[in-house]
């Protein structure tokens, strides 16, 4: 978990506030959804990517290492669509009983696969750029969310590194006990299952402990609370989110133009 | 005039079940105290704590009846925010008591959420990173810091409300040497020059006692003492510990020591300066055994049980934990492996159950290289009892916890049910077969945790810090366990920071920093030897203060004792001898 968490830095994308950014997001989410050339989606991965190690300067060591999870996800729909998606009176490369791998298919397959990782790695150059707190102001002071729910999305991710060493810790003192050193999905599934109570229980300990840390701390004592840094809300940010969302209308309006209807 | 804190006749019932935990408190605290609660768990200490704060009842609820006034506010009628900027709280879990993620964001919280103004908040964090001295700590992450730092952090944090008075709940429960005493000089640093009251629950306070002005001490929901350390050491000391199984600070089970042997200390020493001055005045100090080691044998050669040959280790992440680790342990001896947090300590120990194997060098059990076995393999020869019991535990009752293991190997039946039984009268769990294991209190947890070890009868056991937050009886129960297994010639491993336990128990000793091993030898070497070594993280054994103390004052030197009870022992075998 700890590869998709904020990585402190001074970058393009570390500058722009988040609600930009998140804009940024969703413009990159609904281009990939109407892009059905595998081509036009590769180009935009590149882009991404380039996005990725130059505007928001990330390690390109810890990128990829985040982009795996999304590549093996992608990988995976890759091979099903590849597989089982229907010919539509195209070529037909190979035949075996229900399989059949096809041009269409491969189109489908590879559009499919490139879409994941675009979304998927928008998404991790957010969380890797994007303070938590400066979220958190954002989401108070530009989108007028209540304190108490962006609290609560942070606090969240305040507890994902201690939870991850709590099940290391778990799963360590197990196999010391000869169990969950098994290969094969049943023992993975008994693992998930013997690390489930006490996760449960020390997450309500901790839980119960936190309540009373909080309160200690007055939070909630007033519906607000002091705003202790304007974090800017750079013009660059703005317009770099409004140039991808022209992106997507032009696309959008390319799309019309050559094939009469958007499908994938 | 009146007291900062004051109970009157302040009683306490329990949301969920009507318990009354607190019974009839009077208690009168004034500015600028620093007292320390002391009574057995259960005892109501963290009751009375989260009662002065108003967590109870305002936050976890229940019922209260008689006055309570912090500041001269109500504290139930006071709403807790409000409290907060005259009575903080810190605990003894650091990770639990955090609600953000950087320094500066957790320092902020508390000031931001009264809606205090920006300019005021900014002056308050620099102020009190400034005073726990973490300045220049700001954007650090909280879960990248040392225990140590990160009780700071809580106490910047709780010092930034403002309050006048901060109470602590086992702040230093999980953390090493060098961090106790971080918070300890904090915590004399806040009282003594911004005139902080300190209010410290704690269950040793060997080192705390030079700063308390009072003791208060409870037992079954009441205040059964109250008054200056010297006076309620004397009175109670000999009760805290054979009646109410607590820890006594070294210096006075020394007092109770000579009065053992009929010849009283003119007063009831706090530290090491004035126990030396009293013993010194006694008869008993100059007998002839305390100046004389009775010769003891020497051990034979022994062939090594285990030898570590230059191990080092690299995490996946390039950090060289281990760095050329060279040890022999030889069998049936009880090692102590010592070290801050962070020194390599646990990277050693998880190589010799498999968890981890060596970036280069090797290991060997018995001339056999264990990097070919795999854990399950060498579970059946070393067993490994962690710091937090309840991580280890895969069952729902006592029994299936203890047979969990018997049964991978095929056990059933009668056989299984007498080795489980002969387990349980082993560990003193007798009668608990059916319980939950979370259900049994920290010692029977940490013996549970012991036994499904034991039923392997492996030849080496590792145990990390198996006494810590233990009270003085449970650790006397878990010293009695080790002591027999000892007997029966299992090799056993104290992965622990408590001076006292190696100083009385231990035959051999390593000692890591910054992944090298700085030290192997006795622990009579070690802590005679302490300025010589490179480490922060060992305190010298209270005893051995005393002894030092003693023989600065006078021409024959006395033998180095690391304990009273060993002091005992020398003084009973003169009498034998006699």
């Amino acid at each position: 978990m700890l590869q998709f968490s904020y990585l402190p830095g001074e970058s393009f994308f570390h500058r722009i506030d988040p609600v930009s950014k998140f804009a940024w997001l969703i413009a990159i989410a609904f281009i990939a959804y109407i892009v059905t050339n595998p081509l036009h989606q590769l180009a935009m991965a590149i882009i991404i990517v380039i996005c990725a190690l130059l505007l928001a300067k990330l390690p390109a060591r810890k990128f990829f290492a985040g982009f795996g999870v999304f590549m093996s996800f992608a990988v995976f729909l890759f091979i099903l669509q590849l597989l089982f998606a229907p010919p539509e009176n195209t070529r037909i490369y190979f035949e075996f009983g229900i399989i059949r791998i096809s041009e269409a298919s491969l189109r489908f397959a590879m559009n499919l696969g490139l879409r994941v990782i675009n979304v998927g790695s928008s998404a991790l150059i957010f969380t890797m750029t994007t303070e938590p707190a400066r979220l958190v102001n954002s989401m108070i002071t530009i989108l007028r969310v209540p304190y108490r729910f962006a609290y609560a999305f942070y606090a969240a991710l305040r507890y994902i590194p201690v939870f991850e060493n709590e099940a290391r810790n778990i799963l360590n003192a197990h196999a010391v006990r000869g169990a969950g050193m098994d290969e094969g999905f049943l023992s993975k599934v008994r693992m998930v299952t013997r690390l489930t109570v006490p996760l449960l229980i020390s997450g309500l300990r901790r839980a119960k402990n936190s309540a009373i840390a909080m309160e200690g701390r007055a939070f909630g004592a007033y519906p607000t609370k002091t705003i202790r840094v304007d974090y800017p809300i750079p013009l660059s940010g703005i317009l770099f989110a409004a140039a991808w969302w022209l992106a997507f209308v032009a696309y959008f309006i390319y799309m019309i133009n050559t094939t009469g209807f958007i499908r994938t | 005039m009146a007291g900062l804190i004051e109970l009157n006749n302040y009683s306490f019932w329990a949301a969920e079940n009507e318990t009354q935990l607190l019974h009839g408190i009077d208690l009168e605290i004034e500015s600028g105290e620093f007292v320390i609660i002391l009574g057995p768990s259960g005892s109501g200490k963290s009751t009375l704590a989260f009662c002065i704060t108003g967590i109870y009842p305002n936050v976890l609820g229940g019922r209260v009846e008689g006055v309570g006034r912090v500041a001269g506010l109500d504290i139930v009628e006071t709403p807790v925010p409000q409290l907060a900027t005259h009575v903080g709280m810190i605990f003894q879990d650091p990770d639990s008591q955090f609600c953000n993620l950087f320094v500066d964001e957790e320092v902020a919280f508390g000031p931001e959420n009264l809606l205090i103004p920006r300019e005021e908040v900014a002056k308050r964090m620099e102020q009190t990173l400034k005073q726990v001295g973490l300045s220049g700590f700001e954007r650090r992450f909280i879960n990248e810091l040392s225990g140590g730092q990160k009780q700071r952090v809580a106490i910047a944090s709780v010092l930034a409300m403002g309050p006048d008075v901060l109470i602590l709940d086992q702040p230093t429960a999980n953390l090493d040497p060098v961090g106790k005493s971080e918070v300890y000089n904090l915590l004399y640093e806040l009282n003594q020059k911004q005139d902080k009251t300190i209010i410290l629950i704690e269950h040793q306070v060997d080192e705390l006692i030079k700063y308390a002005t009072r003791i208060i001490l409870m037992d079954g929901g009441k205040i059964i003492a109250n008054g200056p350390p010297r006076q309620v050491l004397k009175d109670w000391a000999r009760r805290l510990e054979t009646e109410m199984g607590l820890w006594v600070p070294e210096v006075a089970r020394l007092a109770l020591l000579a009065e053992d042997f009929w010849c009283p200390m003119s007063i009831f020493p706090l530290d090491a300066n004035e126990a030396a001055q009293a013993w010194l005045e006694l008869p008993l100090s100059k007998v002839e055994s305390l100046y004389v080691s009775s010769a003891s044998a020497t051990n034979p050669e022994r062939e090594p049980f285990i030898n570590v040959e230059h191990v080092s280790y690299f995490y996946p992440n390039g950090f060289n934990a281990l760095r050329d680790v060279s040890l022999s342990i030889f069998p049936g001896d009880v090692v102590g492996l010592m070290g801050e947090n962070g020194s390599g300590k646990t990277t050693l120990s998880r190589h010799l159950i498999g968890l981890l194997k060596p970036t280069l060098g090797k290991i060997t059990m018995n001339g056999e290289d264990i990097a070919e076995k795999k854990v399950k393999s060498l579970a059946k020869d070393v067993g490994y009892v962690f710091q937090y019991p309840e991580h280890q535990f895969v069952a729902d009752t006592v029994f299936d916890e203890i047979a969990y293991t018997p049964r991978l190997e095929g056990k059933k039946g009668d056989e299984l049910k007498e080795i489980v039984q002969k387990t349980l009268i082993q560990v003193r769990l007798f009668g608990l077969d059916d319980r939950h294991p979370l259900t049994l209190s920290m010692g029977e947890k940490r013996r549970l945790s012991i036994a499904t070890m034991l039923v392997r009868n492996p030849k080496l056991l590792i145990l990390d810090e198996p006494t810590a937050g233990l009270d003085f009886r449970n650790t006397q129960r878990m010293i009695d366990l080790l002591m027999n297994l000892r007997a029966q010639n299992t090799t056993i491993m104290l992965v622990t920071h408590t001076t006292q336990l190696v100083a009385g128990y231990v035959d051999h000793v390593f000692v890591m920093e910054k992944g090298e091993l700085v030290f192997a030898g006795t622990p009579q070497e070690l802590f005679t030897n302490l300025q010589n070594i490179n480490t922060k993280a060992i305190e010298q054994p209270e005893m051995l203060k005393i002894v030092n103390q003693i023989n600065l004052r006078q021409e024959r030197k006395m033998l180095p004792f690391l304990t009273v009870e060993k002091l005992r022992a020398a003084l009973e075998s003169q009498k034998e001898s006699a």
